[in-house]
């Protein structure tokens, strides 16, 4: 009973780190300081200037947007370039000019600007963290040192504030999965070892080749001192590495992927029949997919595209809808410990 | 965004609030009532054409690992397989490529076997670590088809391309075969050489369906509520993005946007 | 009539398989060339490419093998093609793929490299190799910090060492990222291109394509090149007046693949043929 749970405290504890590093934001919101860097007198102290928004422009494809760098050079700027922090000036389709800092809250929809309304001297704790903030809502943990300043261009959107710890645990947890990884593979190979030398040593049926995969396993080793090796080098190990690879590998690989060809053809052949009138649409979109990616017809190539880009789109998302909250449904079953059937409810 | 803003933390809320509920109110003993899927009513009738034929069963869990989703609810299938099979006295024969299916494999059927009393009927060279890559399992599986004669094959978890290879030869052995398979893109492979086949998502809901278990059964109940609200805020994002671009902003504003 | 006609559903599979080889054989005896009109979603690939800035890297996910090589290398010669014609340096990595992955990209580079020998290794091109974990822990990582995720190329060289790293550390100094692969990672656009905005790219089978067509709609892609098909077409674009400059693997597949399609749509209408002359012949019987 102890051991069920340990992995129930275990599993728990497991998810509810990632689920509260997703929720709770990096910084505590109200004693955190938002807006653009004005200027960096020491590693401990930071200038920011608290930014209003002014305007709110739309971006399409035939808007201009130029950006003032932090140097006060003006340049030209696609709307996937633009950050938070961007001292911008967009001209729109009637003329009209509109200048300010682009906040965060802009997407590549809508741009919203600001202005510098009040500066604040932030002072950088041992507990304080540092965000630059990029597009989509979303920060990097920098130096303060290493933030770009300007009182009269493009500058970093900065949040500043005491941490709440848990994503300095985040790059922790990632070596983590590294390493299990690793573990996975140790795993892999140690079973294999067990079941080729027991075939071997109990002779089963066919247990030459066991023998064989032995034999393959030291090849492709040796082979493997060979990658990397300059294409003109005339060691031994890189002849042997390109044997296994290019000239073992890659054909038998090739041919296993092709015998699809041939069972397609003939999956094709006995299963696509017009028994009903379901069978039919399906039938006749598909060959018009097919047709259309050979170029054939302009026309066949149309109607194909707008088969995939409008019916195949809708629906692959709404299959993809219903999948996603299924898995979520299995992730709070196991999170929680409530996953029944096979041997999630047995005793360890 | 590597936080969540309100909108989602809100969402988040909901739906596990959603899923939790559902999940109590069926252990207080509610009626869940759930559609028929024919593929998983098909088992039972697969794993007697087994029985009767005197052949074994083969059942193949995909190429996931086990911290795949998929291969979970593959599991789930597999022990139900194991138990009926059981019961009816039939062999079934496990392959795998992922190693550390190996274990929990032979451990879901030798308790179904035992279980039934039937443990004599179990050996582990049943279960089977084939090859390492889905494509080199997907031979190993046809061949086995081949020697053993299997009458019924399960296929059950993620899939690549291999699927092909593993139904088409097993379509011409003659073998009933049932397919459930969470990759939309091979699911039109698996009914062109399959009898029944488990689309997308009816695989997560197999082991509620198959065990009428009243936890699996509140969660598959709590999603479908969840999708209900997901497809209300689709009619309104359709409806939004036809009025113009300003109810696009203001919905964008409600939903949450692509920023914080 | 109606008996040959029935007959028509039951051909044995080994004559489909024989018309289905000698469709994809028969093109590479008898040397055939077809026109081939890029689509909407290569050419957004290529425009892409053709306007990115010289000063910062493209990031390569390549991780097919011998499997995939039919549609992935065509997919893989292009874009280093492009690239390379453009200068713009790239680095080639592997997050979760075949190991073999970083192997078979070399061999495609070192292929184009022959018609751009001034192009150089650490300075127009790095391969930092395969990293095993895979999935978004890595992409987050190598977003943030690139040099953490790949300390090592795949020589082992420390990428401190290669100029091109030294100036490209995270996704600030990634302006494309092109994920080639049998089946690539739709992580990509949830982890990278949502938090960060970088646009990204597929190259990936045919099969795939169809779950990867709904983010050209939405941009989170700026463009997909589907198997072979889509190599071929990109190959046109780079070549659009000399078709004898058109090497890449796509254009050698394209006409087999458009004739092996035939050859299996021809046997669906035949098969089809064969069942609706059966149903004639029940309904018949029915009012006989």
């Amino acid at each position: 009973m102890w051991k069920k749970r340990l992995i129930t405290a275990v599993t728990f504890l497991g998810g509810i780190y990632f689920f509260l590093e997703f929720v709770i934001p990096a910084t505590i919101p109200w004693q955190t300081t938002s807006g653009i860097v004005l200027s960096v007198p020491s590693d401990k102290k930071v200038e920011v200037g608290l930014v209003s928004k002014n305007a709110s422009v739309p971006i399409t494809e035939k808007t201009v947007i130029k950006r003032k760098t932090h140097t006060g050079e003006i340049e030209i700027a696609s709307p996937v370039s633009i950050h938070p922090g961007d001292m911008v000036i967009i001209k729109n389709l009637s003329g009209k000019e509109s200048i300010g800092i682009v906040m965060p809250q802009s997407s590549q929809r809508r741009l919203i600007l600001g202005d510098v309304t009040k500066h604040k001297m932030v002072e950088v704790r041992d507990n304080s963290l540092v965000r630059r903030m990029r597009s989509r809502g979303s920060g990097e943990v920098v130096a303060a040192t290493t933030l770009k300043a300007s009182r009269i261009g493009s500058a970093d959107w900065v949040q500043i504030g005491p941490t709440t710890y848990l994503s300095a645990w985040y790059e922790s947890v990632n070596d983590f999965f590294v390493v299990l990884g690793s573990l996975a593979w140790g795993m892999g190979l140690l079973s294999l070892w067990l079941v080729h030398s027991g075939n071997i040593r109990k002779r089963r049926p066919e247990w030459y080749l066991s023998v064989l995969f032995f034999a393959a396993v030291i090849v492709g080793s040796v082979a493997g001192a060979g990658f990397g090796a300059p294409e003109t080098s005339k060691e031994w190990t890189k002849r042997l590495s390109d044997i296994v690879l290019f000239d073992l590998l890659r054909p038998l690989g090739s041919t296993i992927f092709s015998l699809l060809t041939f069972y397609l053809a003939s999956a094709a052949y006995r299963s696509f029949k017009a028994k009903s009138r379901e069978a039919v649409l399906m039938m006749a979109s598909s060959i018009i997919v097919i047709l259309g990616q050979l170029s054939i017809h302009p026309t066949l190539t149309t109607t194909s595209t707008w088969i995939l880009y409008i019916i195949n789109s809708a629906s692959v998302r709404a299959l993809e809808f219903g999948l996603m909250l299924g898995a979520i449904a299995i992730g709070l079953r196991l999170w929680l410990s409530l996953e029944r059937g096979a041997f999630f409810d047995r005793e360890v | 965004m590597d936080h969540a803003n309100t909108q989602i933390v809100i969402a988040t809320a909901a739906v596990i609030f959603v899923i939790l509920y559902k999940i109590f109110s069926a252990r207080a003993g509610r009626e869940i009532y759930i559609r028929r899927i024919a593929g998983l009513n098909a088992l039972e009738e697969a794993i007697g054409r087994a029985t009767e034929m005197g052949r074994p069963m083969l059942f193949h869990p995909g190429i996931g690992g086990i911290t795949d989703i998929a291969t979970l609810a593959a599991l789930g299938v597999l022990s139900y397989v194991a138990r009926c099979g059981a019961k009816m006295g039939s062999r079934l024969i496990f392959v795998t490529c992922v190693p550390v299916l190996v274990p929990i494999a032979e451990d879901i059927i030798k308790q179904a076997y035992q279980a039934e009393g039937q443990s004599e009927l179990f050996k582990a060279e049943d279960v089977r670590y084939l090859a390492a890559q889905g494509d080199q399992l997907a031979l190993g599986a046809n061949d086995l088809m081949r020697e053993e004669k299997t009458a019924s094959h399960f296929f059950f978890g993620t899939y690549d391309y291999t699927s092909l290879l593993l139904t088409e030869p097993g379509q011409h052995t003659g073998a009933m075969q049932i397919a459930g398979c969470r990759d939309y893109f091979q699911v039109p492979f698996f009914i062109a050489s399959c009898d029944y086949t488990i689309i997308c998502e009816e695989l997560y809901a197999a082991s509620a369906y198959l065990t009428r278990e009243p936890t699996m059964l509140g969660s598959l109940i709590g999603q479908d509520y969840a999708k209900i609200a997901v497809l209300v805020i689709i009619i309104l994002g359709t409806i939004a993005v036809s009025l113009g671009p300003n109810f696009i902003d203001y919905f964008e504003q409600f939903i949450g946007g692509p920023y914080k | 009539m109606l008996d040959f006609l029935i007959k028509l559903q039951t051909i044995d599979r080994r004559w489909i398989y024989l018309a289905v080889g000698l469709a994809c054989v028969v093109p590479f005896i008898v040397p055939m060339r077809l026109t081939v009109r890029p689509s909407q979603e290569t050419i957004g690939v290529y425009k892409t490419i053709e306007n990115l800035p010289r000063d910062k890297a493209v990031l390569i996910d390549s991780g097919w093998d011998a499997g995939s090589l039919g549609e992935n290398m065509g997919q893989a010669e292009v874009i280093v093609e492009h690239l390379f014609r453009r200068r713009v340096p790239f680095v080639v990595i592997n997050i979760g793929g075949s190991p073999q992955g970083p192997q078979f990209m070399n061999a495609v580079i070192d292929k184009i490299h022959k018609r751009y020998p001034d192009r150089k290794y650490g300075i127009d091109w790095v391969n930092l190799g395969y990293n095993q974990v895979g999935g978004w822990v890595t992409m987050t990582l190598a977003a943030k910090d690139l040099h953490k995720a790949f300390p090592r190329d795949y020589k082992g060289t420390k990428v401190n060492e290669l100029p091109l790293m030294r100036k490209t550390r995270n996704i600030d100094d990634i302006s494309l990222i092109c994920c080639i692969n049998y089946s690539p990672s739709e992580e990509w656009i949830g982890f990278i291109h949502g938090v960060y905005g970088t646009p990204i790219a597929f190259a990936c089978a045919g099969i795939q394509s169809t779950s990867e067509y709904r983010y050209i709609p939405s941009k989170q892609l700026v463009g997909l090149l589907v198997s072979a098909r889509g190599s071929a077409e990109y190959d046109v674009l780079l070549h659009p007046n000399k078709s004898e400059d058109r090497t890449s693997k796509g254009t050698e597949l394209i006409v087999p693949l458009t004739y092996g399609h035939l050859v299996i749509i021809f046997g669906v209408v035949i098969g089809n043929i064969g069942y609706l002359a059966e149903r004639r012949r029940k309904r018949l019987r029915r009012w006989e």
